[in-house]
């Protein structure tokens, strides 16, 4: 090949690298670093945005996020990243599980449908710049606070990265179809526990996610 | 072909993943490190540990480690722009003659947001004894309250001694509410019921108008101060003696509130910056970051921050506030990180922001400037200013620091009043 051919395809090459002129499907990975708003909200601690995990009698903590059927947390990503005029081809919310109860434990992740945020906790969707009462604690009502339906279950056995498939929810909010208002997520049967490493404290970017897009 | 077989690897790249930025933010090292900044004074003050400055007194206070031929205590008075006098009105704290031969010293200062006092947090070298009660829990008066009014402070009181403070700490913040009526202590000692360990704790005493203990249940009927300066003094002088008599009788003259032996603080130093937010809630520097303690949520009564789990070192988190806007700061000791985060009626909620200043050391809690849209930060020989935007967020903007001489700047503290910053060295430049 002559040198100036070669200098085209590297031309070539250089412009599929270019961000800002996506030919083929990219895959961009956000983390909870790029998160602004989360939360682990608990009904024995109304109040708290961060009742994250119960270390002892009336101390919460936010080092790992325990989830029993009595807390919920929230998490949403920004979407701001992915270039206009993109189709999301799949969208994956990654979990870093440490300790899970015994068994197949099931994890529920459901989109939010109201706004929430500063002050979120139980009660409350947000307490600025007005105290705003989530329809059912806890972000709990269908239709209202959250989707009628979950988006996802997963199957957590034990500890390990959770891999979950969220790739209809990214899409309807990069489209604008929904409101973004991120995910919550739930444990919905009595007596199980599922522990994850903390985004803000030792969890500290392992939770992921991850979007693959394509021009349309 | 084999030139085809060149460009292979590139065209693997694709799909490509592009990393995103988020709540850490990389402050630019700074641009500019000048020896002067027009709104900063640097006042000569050797081996300074803590600050206090007081709008409404027109006086700064640094606290020094103990040394030769160093007061306790700096009073410099400021002038009516807000330049802190070349010479400084000497402090020497209170000992009892039992305790002459060992160093003691102020941990902490805190001026009453009204009225002209000054409160002192004292601590004393440990005892070098192998067996038996060090002799300063039964001395040491760790609170002591001054009256700033005259040519000399007066002490009024002195108080909290005995088993319920702990002694020998570097390390502890008083603080008053807004209101002034209720002082945080730190270092205090409780137990849990039954047990015969003492537990780290920190202290609430209410406070009457007048900015002493509050004596009873409720203050004095009339609580106004008499116009008349006589009648006032009087009125204090009154006060001051009942709780005099409190103390001669062994009490804590007024009722402390004192945290829950369950709670998250591991050890002392405790009390670490207070930021009071209502009646039940403040926000404290504990043993590993930021403690939301709601005493009026038995079920909840604390919430635990410890954010630098790659950094497990305790006691090395210093806490405050912003003036005006629900953030609070607090800078990691001995890193370069300092962090901001959002609260809600003291609640912390959302996300917080990680700053990361490669050029500072930090060795101070952040002062917040607030007409200036910066944090100031005390470094090794240096003064970090990173800049905030409106919601007090940290910004990846380049920025101007100051080069002072002070190997550890801890003694800070900014006049919302004059717009300017006050900074102990060690020597002027």
């Amino acid at each position: 090949m002559t040198q100036p051919r070669h200098l085209l395809w590297a031309a070539c090459v250089l412009a599929v690298l270019l961000p800002g002129a996506p030919l083929v499907a990219k895959t961009i990975l956000l983390t909870d670093a790029d998160c602004e708003r989360m939360a682990a909200i608990c009904a024995d601690a109304p109040r708290l945005s961060w009742a994250a995990m119960l270390s002892t009698t009336g101390v919460y903590d936010v080092t790992y996020v325990e989830m029993t059927n009595t807390r919920a947390f929230l998490i949403c990503f920004p979407l701001d990243k992915i270039p206009k005029g993109q189709r999301i081809t799949k969208a994956e919310l990654m979990l870093p599980v440490t300790l899970a109860s015994a068994g197949e434990q099931k994890l529920h992740v459901r989109r939010l449908l109201a706004a929430w945020g500063p002050g979120v906790c139980h009660q409350y969707r947000m307490t600025r710049p007005n105290k705003v009462e989530w329809k059912q604690p806890g972000a709990r009502a269908a239709s209202a606070d959250r989707a009628p339906k979950d988006s996802a279950v997963a199957k957590v056995n034990g500890a390990g990265e959770q891999v979950i498939n969220l790739t209809e929810d990214v899409e309807l909010w990069y489209t604008g179809a929904g409101a973004n208002h991120g995910w919550a997520l739930t444990i919905e049967d009595p007596d199980v526990l599922v522990r994850l490493a903390s985004p803000i404290s030792v969890g500290k970017g392992q939770w992921k996610l991850r979007i693959t897009y394509e021009p349309e | 072909m084999k030139k085809w077989f060149r460009l292979f690897p590139l065209l693997l790249l694709a799909p490509l993943v592009f990393p995103a930025r988020g709540g850490e933010l990389e402050v630019p090292e700074a641009a500019d490190v000048v020896v002067n900044l027009e709104f900063v004074q640097q006042v000569l003050a050797p081996g300074s540990r803590c600050a206090a400055l007081s709008d409404q007194a027109h006086m700064l206070a640094i606290g020094h480690r103990p040394g030769k031929d160093v007061p306790h205590v700096s009073l410099f008075r400021l002038d009516a722009e807000g330049t802190a006098a070349d010479k400084a009105i000497p402090l020497k704290l209170p000992r009892s003659e039992v305790l002459k031969e060992r160093a003691n010293f102020p941990v902490s200062l805190a001026f009453h947001p009204q009225l002209p006092l000054l409160y002192v947090w004292q601590d004393i070298e440990p005892a070098k004894m192998a067996t038996g009660e060090d002799p300063a829990v039964k001395e040491l008066d760790h609170l002591l309250i001054y009256n700033i009014e005259g040519q000399v402070p007066e002490l009024l009181l002195a108080l909290a001694r005995g088993p319920e403070f702990a002694l020998g700490q570097t390390a502890g913040s008083l603080a008053l509410d807004r209101a002034g009526r209720r002082l945080f202590l730190p270092n205090v000692c409780t137990k849990a019921p039954g047990a015969a360990a003492i537990t780290p704790a920190v202290g609430v005493l209410p406070l009457d108008f007048l900015g002493l203990p509050l004596l009873g249940e409720k203050g004095p009927a009339e609580e106004k101060l008499p116009a008349d300066p006589r009648k006032a003094t009087a009125l204090r002088d009154t006060r001051v003696g009942e709780c005099k008599t409190a103390l001669q009788a062994g009490k804590l003259p007024g009722k402390m509130l004192v945290s829950d032996a369950a709670s998250p603080l591991s050890g002392f130093p405790t009390g670490l910056g207070f930021v009071p937010v209502s009646d039940d809630v403040v926000i404290m520097g504990g043993t590993y970051g930021p403690v939301v303690w709601d005493e009026g949520n038995r079920r909840a009564r604390f919430n635990h921050f410890f954010l630098h789990a790659n950094y497990g070192a305790p006691y090395v988190d210093r806490l405050s506030a912003h003036p005006t806007l629900p953030v609070v700061y607090f800078s990691v000791l001995r890193t370069h990180w300092i962090y901001r985060m959002e609260h809600a009626d003291g609640y912390l909620t959302l996300v917080p922001q990680q700053a990361t200043l490669a050029d500072t050391t930090m060795q101070s809690a952040p002062v917040v400037l607030t007409k200036r849209h910066l944090v100031a930060v005390g470094g090794v020989n240096r003064v970090g200013l990173p800049r905030i935007d409106a919601t007090g967020a940290f910004k990846a903007e380049a920025r101007t620091d100051l080069s002072v001489h002070n190997p550890a700047v801890e003694a800070l503290a900014y006049s919302e009043k004059f717009d300017r910053l006050y900074v102990a060295v060690e020597k002027l430049p």
